[in-house]
């Protein structure tokens, strides 16, 4: 009995008809219950406040940021070896266009907080913000 | 230097302090220039000189101490990279609180302090070095708390028992991680909060991991009260769930009901305090906080919901128009973008809201992703879609994840021409491929193998014959090992795939095999095709059993059970018409379809029905055109 292309080369067997064709309803789905679990955050609550005292008479002079050398605490000195690197986002797309006017963020903080803030104007040309990839690589020589 | 000073009550720097933290949480979301990300980090720099002052330049309690510490370092730890200085502080307030007098007054304070730093701080330094050292001292610290004898520090050492499970999978101890997730399940109280909690990150846990589910987790999970765990931990229950169903491509329509039901009543619980999280008591006076936002967030988890409905209908994708995948992955892929814009109603700080982004983007991969197998299934080839690259993610890969890419490729591979032995084997060795990934590859890899077997001459066999082996047993390993086992879609192919490799109709040269792993195979195809018969009025339909309407599978079913067990001649030539014309339907099936087709040319030979002979051999004449034709554009290119 004779059929159609029975002289061409087109697999007569099931196997060899597969050998092209991906088993493609095996879908893969890897990674969806990785979804439904981030990014999860732990912690431990601490509710005790503090400073609720109006009788409180302790006060700071809030001029200078750090007082040199009346201090025993050597994490100061530390800290002013160790100056902040802040972290910048991975994901957040800084806009690159040249006419974009930002908004003044620091907008709406109370008279006090924009007091102490503006006498302290070198903090805001001092932040350095780096990406978590760069900073590995200067901790690590 | 001359001024005067700036002298402030110490509760107006504390609110200063506040002040300024609160407020650049509240801008957060807006950011978008450089100029804006400095002012940020110039309200959180002044936060954090605030505590600094506070902590400097004031005489404080311990209680002062600790709360104003855990404020400052938590911005440290979350704002910047100077973990190093975060730990300072920590490790000095805990040697300023064990020298306190009465020490049981402060053990909230110490136990605050060696969470963060066996808990917060490696997670956020997050490399081996630090997990590891982490690890020990937690485990030090939990014996030495339980060998105290006391119930105030038996119950901290929970905490802490949880954390070390937490950091043994950070570094992937899977063995440690099961035990230590029994340990601390038997300890809890039945039907608590914490138990059903820590179970639901062990289901989580093995799910990631695509590890069997222990019966008695899914007993667990199963028995999880919506008024003892709260509306989130119950939402994240049902989250499970139906990845759960969606991993053993099941039925998802019973879940989705049961999600309507929840959200009928829960709902607004989920859509206010977005940002709160849930807190878990623990014991009396120990509780601890979680945040998910994709699922304590209604507007996250019902887009979540749409993504895992989508995947769940994707293997139905053979009508371009009708399937509800094709409507609902641009919808969530839309609603994902528009959840980027609008992103933090404030509160959270710009960091927490950027790993957000991070989880946005992978489920706009995702989405991109399964645009492509959309494609695969209606054309039979590896479209490269306009699909890929409109997702904001810089890449070009297409999909989640490295593995993903690959695979794409070697399937492209083996559509263009049966190859991809290669890819598929690179892809199966590869330590970072996930089992699902590995077991694609090796099914795949294996069909090609075993089709080259069945074309090739008996005395060059031996090379090909012991690689299809060797396939093989990988095949069989993975199964066992994985939960891939649960899914009938699964299981099926490979009895299918073993099959067609060692019988004589289905390939030239059939692999040798024992009688034993015979009638293993074949009364699984007996299961299976009794439960997937395309006849009418077929037997009782065992669930277990019961297959999705995957056209290919459900095609290849039916040619084998019609023709390894079917006997009646009427019967098996219902069987072959449907199976060839069930092949129209989807795209790239041509040759299967012509295999079928002779089968069922036959059958009505045999049946002496002139007229579906006739009709058979016009629609098989004309496929042997189109394939001829296309083979030679093939060649071409």
């Amino acid at each position: 009995m004779s059929y159609p292309g029975e002289d061409t080369n087109i697999p007569r067997r099931m196997v060899e008809a597969l050998e092209d064709h991906p088993l493609s309803y095996l879908v893969p789905k890897d990674g969806l219950a990785a979804l439904v679990n981030a990014p999860m955050q732990t912690s431990l609550p601490f509710d005790k406040s503090v400073f609720t005292n109006a009788d409180d008479s302790r006060e700071i002079d809030v001029s200078h940021l750090i007082a040199a050398n009346n201090t025993t605490f050597s994490i100061q000195n530390d800290l002013e070896q160790n100056k902040l690197v802040f972290k910048r986002p991975e994901n957040f797309i800084l806009s690159t266009k040249q006419d974009y006017a930002p908004s003044n963020l620091l907008e709406g903080l109370s008279p006090l907080a924009q007091t102490v803030l503006s006498d302290h104007q070198d903090l805001v040309v001092s932040n350095e913000i780096v990406k978590k990839s760069e900073i590995v690589n200067k901790l690590q020589p | 230097m001359e001024n005067s000073g700036h002298r402030l009550s110490i509760s107006q720097v504390y609110q200063l302090a506040h002040e300024y933290r609160d407020h650049a949480y509240s801008v957060a979301s807006k950011i978008s220039s450089e100029e804006e990300l400095k002012q940020y980090y110039t309200l959180i720099n002044m936060s954090i000189r605030m505590f600094q002052m506070l902590k400097g330049k004031c005489t404080l309690s311990v209680v002062e101490d600790s709360k104003i510490t855990f404020e400052m370092v938590e911005l440290l730890i979350h704002e910047t990279h100077n973990f190093d200085l975060a730990e300072l502080y920590i490790s000095s307030l805990k040697e300023r609180l064990q020298t306190h007098q009465n020490s049981m007054c402060v053990v909230e304070e110490v136990m605050h302090c060696e969470f963060l730093l066996v808990h917060d701080l490696p997670l956020m330094r997050d490399t081996k070095f630090h997990y590891k050292i982490a690890l020990r001292n937690c485990n030090e610290l939990v014996q030495y708390m339980t060998s105290l004898k006391d119930e105030v520090y038996q119950n901290w050492a929970l905490v802490f028992q949880y954390v070390g499970v937490a950091l043994c999978i950070k570094l992937k101890q899977h063995r440690r991680v099961k035990t230590s997730f029994a340990g601390l399940l038997s300890q809890c109280g039945d039907k608590s909060q914490w138990k059903w909690f820590l179970n639901l990150c062990y289901v989580n846990y093995l799910l990631n991991e695509r590890f069997p589910i222990p019966e008695a987790a899914i007993e667990e999970l199963r028995s999880t009260e919506l008024d003892t765990v709260g509306p989130r931990l119950y939402a994240w229950k049902l989250a499970l769930n139906m990845v759960i169903q969606v991993y053993k491509d099941g039925n998802i329509t019973e879940h989705l009901n049961e999600f309507k039901r929840f959200f009928d009543v829960n709902k607004q619980s989920l859509v206010n305090d977005e940002d709160k999280g849930c807190m878990i008591s623990i014991a009396p006076g120990v509780t601890l906080k979680v945040d998910l936002p994709i699922i304590f967030h209604y507007k996250e988890l019902k887009n979540i919901l749409l993504l895992l409905q989508s995947v769940s209908y994707i293997v139905n994708c053979y009508d371009g128009k009708g399937n509800f995948s094709r409507k609902f992955l641009p919808k969530v892929h839309s609603t994902t973008q528009k959840l980027m814009k609008t992103i933090g109603t404030g509160g959270v700080s710009m960091n927490e809201l950027d790993s957000r982004v991070q989880t946005y983007k992978s489920i706009l991969d995702f989405c991109d992703f399964y645009k492509v197998w959309e494609e695969i299934l209606l054309n039979g080839a590896v479209v490269e879609a306009a699909a890929a690259s409109s997702s904001s993610s810089s890449s070009s890969n297409l999909g989640p994840s490295p593995a993903y890419t690959k695979l794409l490729q070697a399937m492209k591979v083996q559509f263009q021409g049966g190859g991809g032995v290669e890819e598929y084997t690179r892809l199966a060795q590869s330590g970072g491929t996930s089992s699902e990934v590995k077991m694609i590859s090796l099914l795949n890899c294996y069909t090609v193998q075993a089709a080259k077997v069945s074309r090739c001459p008996g005395d060059k066999q031996a090379q090909l014959v012991e690689q299809c082996n060797k396939v093989w047993q990988q095949v069989e390993r993975l199964l066992r090992e994985t939960d891939l086992q649960f899914n009938p879609m699964w299981e099926c192919t490979v009895m299918i795939l073993w099959l067609f490799s060692h019988f004589e109709p289905f390939s030239w040269n059939p692999l040798p095999c024992s009688d034993k792993e015979r009638a293993e195979y074949m009364s699984k195809l007996r299961e299976f095709y009794s439960s997937n018969k395309f006849a009418s009025g077929g037997g009782a339909v065992d669930e277990r059993f019961k297959l999705k309407k995957a056209l290919l599978l459900q095609v290849l079913v039916n040619y084998l059970g019609g023709r390894m067990l079917e006997h009646d001649l009427e019967e098996i030539r219902g069987i072959s018409g449907k199976c060839f014309d069930m092949c129209r339907h989807q795209g790239g099936m041509d040759k299967v379809q012509y295999v079928v087709g002779i089968w069922h040319l036959m059958n009505c030979t045999v049946g002496m029905r002139g007229k579906d002979v006739a009709l058979t051999n016009a629609k098989l004449e004309a496929l042997v055109k189109q394939i001829t034709s296309g083979e030679q554009s093939k060649a071409k290119k």
